[in-house]
């Protein structure tokens, strides 16, 4: 580790500590994530594990990358490319106003690394704008791919955060353990929608009920004919049968006719009918120049 | 995650050829004949699979298939960058299992209860062998360390599984008819390859397609396949090559008198040159933290510690306390000859290529 100084602490991770460093060699910035070892039982954790698993095999524009991993003493630090940024903080910068070309492109980028993770079958199942990075260059990379576990997702990680609901879709919610590429796919809307709106989260629920509330309130609550199965799920709860109350207007009126088509593509309960990212990235609202 | 196999760590750092293989098992292979050191490996193969039968996960459930032959790839990964001296393979066995069953999702083993399952399945199974199994605790969790250096954070293996579930449903799409014998039959070889080399020879869907090949052979169904075959776009030669390592595996296993010849080739299990005068526990300590570094610096042969040598300072002697025991359990011998070939285990499906 002496090859490297540490500059300032930049931010808890699932796992560790994260710290902005200099490669004394290179100079090189770079950012190293600290894996704490606890006392218990379980070694290198599996977060960290999954990480290393994922990114030592994954390498792409929109993918962060993993440079290294240093074994010292007995400490593991993952070495990471660094980023200026991340999504959460470059919308505090907006002060409110993002142009619609912005919006386009950070959603082009998370589109690819998704399609890219899809298509290695690996899933993030934890996308929320505080890990996605932007580098200096406007690049969108994902990132921090720890969280995600096999038996579910925990509700708290190990800093005692509590994990957020915000970008879960209605059939996480209602407890369905069978992920597929739709869980990413409902974050990507939400996350679409907060761009658009230059930060203003989409669905900022307090708890499980209000969080599923908040979604069937503008698209309907989903019944057994809209949505065969979902009675089913572990641990559904028949909710108020809200009809659509807000348009999508209404909800991202700054996002052009063909942004809210792809919106609506993305933002449905059903997993079954989410587009996926490959075919959102052929959506004319990429493709058709004429947008703009 | 399943992935592109021919972007992976797997494909681009740890598919060597044959040669360059027993040139980085040199070390090695001045105290193991080439075949010894093959029966060792069956040997190590059949401990992994008992300690991860016998130690369930936290939420109660058996190991899979694929955990085992993750592990176990793991274990071959290691003893082909280090020399058996390195790390004691009777406390890397238990590590393999502990870290696959983490990357593969399985969950969390406790490292107590493999170390405590490496001594049972010792006693139950390899009665007639006497030996001293590290207890200590924490050993696990050091050798972990060493293990992911090693293996360059490599954790993603690409089992032949895959590819034969995808080869057997293509032949069923096909109108092969009573595929059921064939597909169990396929299977079985194909769990047995983990005895053997090929996770580090050939890609998946070749030793796949081997696996087929020769449960075709052994049920006499070769024209049957043929068509199949005939297909394919795919270097026959190389697949060939597989099936004749697998009759070659065979061959050496069924040759394996474990009675009479295991307690030679682990009597022979290579030590450290450097005589401990430290305390166990602080020696150990010491020895993990600077072992990057020394594994990195020093050549293959310079004395260093295995790590978790079971014998300590005294390692010259017979371990006595354990024999009488052992002795006893001599008339109780059997599962031993069940271990040898033809393949005894079940029809294991292993889910969770995710």
């Amino acid at each position: 580790m002496q090859k490297y100084d540490k500059l300032e602490k930049v931010g808890e991770g699932t796992y560790g500590t994260v710290f902005k460093a200099r490669n004394k060699d290179t100079s090189e910035v770079v950012a190293l994530k600290l894996v704490r070892l606890d006392d218990d039982d379980e070694g290198v954790p599996s977060s960290a594990l999954r990480e290393i698993c994922i990114l030592r095999e994954l390498k792409h524009p929109n993918v962060v990358r993993l440079y290294d991993v240093v074994h010292s003493e007995n400490k593991l630090t993952l070495v990471f490319e660094y980023c200026d940024q991340d999504l959460k903080k470059f919308f505090d910068s907006l002060n409110g106003h993002i142009d619609q070309q912005t919006v386009r492109k950070l959603m082009q980028q998370l589109l690819r690394g998704l399609a890219f993770c899809h298509a290695h079958h690996v899933l993030h199942r934890d996308l929320k704008p505080q890990n996605l990075l932007i580098n200096a260059n406007g690049s969108l990379k994902l990132a921090d791919f720890g969280l995600a576990r096999a038996f579910g997702i925990p509700v708290r990680c190990y800093s005692s955060e509590v994990v957020t609901l915000w970008y879960r879709p209605p059939d996480v919610l209602y407890g369905a353990k069978l992920y597929n590429i739709s869980i990413d796919m409902w974050s990507a809307g939400c996350i679409f929608a907060e761009i658009s709106n230059a930060g203003r989260p989409l669905f900022p629920g307090a708890d499980i009920d209000d969080q599923l509330k908040r979604i069937f309130k503008l698209l309907g609550t989903p019944t057994e004919e809209t949505w065969p199965g979902i009675t089913q799920l572990p641990e559904y709860k028949p909710l108020p049968l809200y009809h659509p109350s807000m348009t999508f207007g209404q909800v991202v009126p700054n996002l052009p006719a063909k942004g809210k088509d792809l919106l609506q593509k993305l933002l449905v309960s059903n997993p079954i009918g989410r587009i996926d990212a490959e075919a959102s990235l052929r959506h004319p609202y990429f493709t058709d120049s004429a947008t703009y | 995650m399943a992935g592109n196999f021919w972007q992976s760590s797997h494909y681009e750092q740890w598919i060597f050829d044959k040669t360059n293989l027993l040139r980085m098992r040199h070390e090695d292979l001045k105290i193991y004949s080439e075949e010894e050191y093959g029966k060792l490996m069956i040997f190590f193969s059949n401990l992994v699979q008992h300690i991860a039968l016998e130690t369930q996960n936290n939420n109660g459930q058996k190991v899979k298939m694929q955990v085992i032959a993750t592990a176990f790839t793991y274990f071959k990964r290691f003893y082909a960058r280090r020399s058996l001296k390195d790390i004691d393979p009777f406390v890397l066995a238990p590590t393999c299992i502990y870290l696959a069953s983490k990357v593969e999702e399985f969950g969390m083993m406790s490292t107590t209860k493999l170390m405590s399952s490496v001594a049972n399945v010792m006693k139950q199974r390899w009665c007639f062998i006497q030996l001293e199994v590290s207890q200590r605790v924490g050993v696990i969790h050091e050798a972990e360390f060493i293990i992911l250096e090693i293996m360059d954070c490599c954790l993603i293996v690409y089992h032949a599984y895959r590819p034969l579930t995808q080869m057997i449903q293509d032949m069923k799409t096909n109108g092969m008819k009573d595929i059921d014998e064939l597909e169990a039959t396929s299977w079985k070889v194909c769990n047995d390859t983990m005895r053997g080399d090929f996770v580090m020879l050939y890609p998946p869907h070749m030793i796949a397609l081997g696996c087929i090949i020769q449960a075709a052979l052994m049920l006499g169904r070769e024209k049957e396949i043929r068509t199949f075959m005939g297909d394919l776009c795919v270097d026959f030669e190389k697949v060939y090559e597989v099936v004749q390592d697998i009759n070659k595996l065979y061959t050496l296993w069924k040759g394996f008198d474990e009675q009479n010849e295991l307690q030679r080739l682990i009597d022979k299990l290579p030590k450290p040159s450097a005589t401990p005068t430290q305390p166990p526990v602080q020696q150990h300590q010491q020895q993990v933290q600077q072992m990057p570094q020394q594994m990195n610096n020093q050549p293959m042969g310079a004395p260093q510690q295995r790590m978790g040598h079971p014998m300590g300072p005294s390692h010259g002697g017979p371990p006595h306390h354990m024999a009488p025991q052992h002795m006893q359990g001599m008339g109780g011998l059997h599962g031993m000859g069940q271990m040898g070939p033809p393949m005894h285990q079940g029809h294991q499906h292993s889910g969770g290529f995710m």
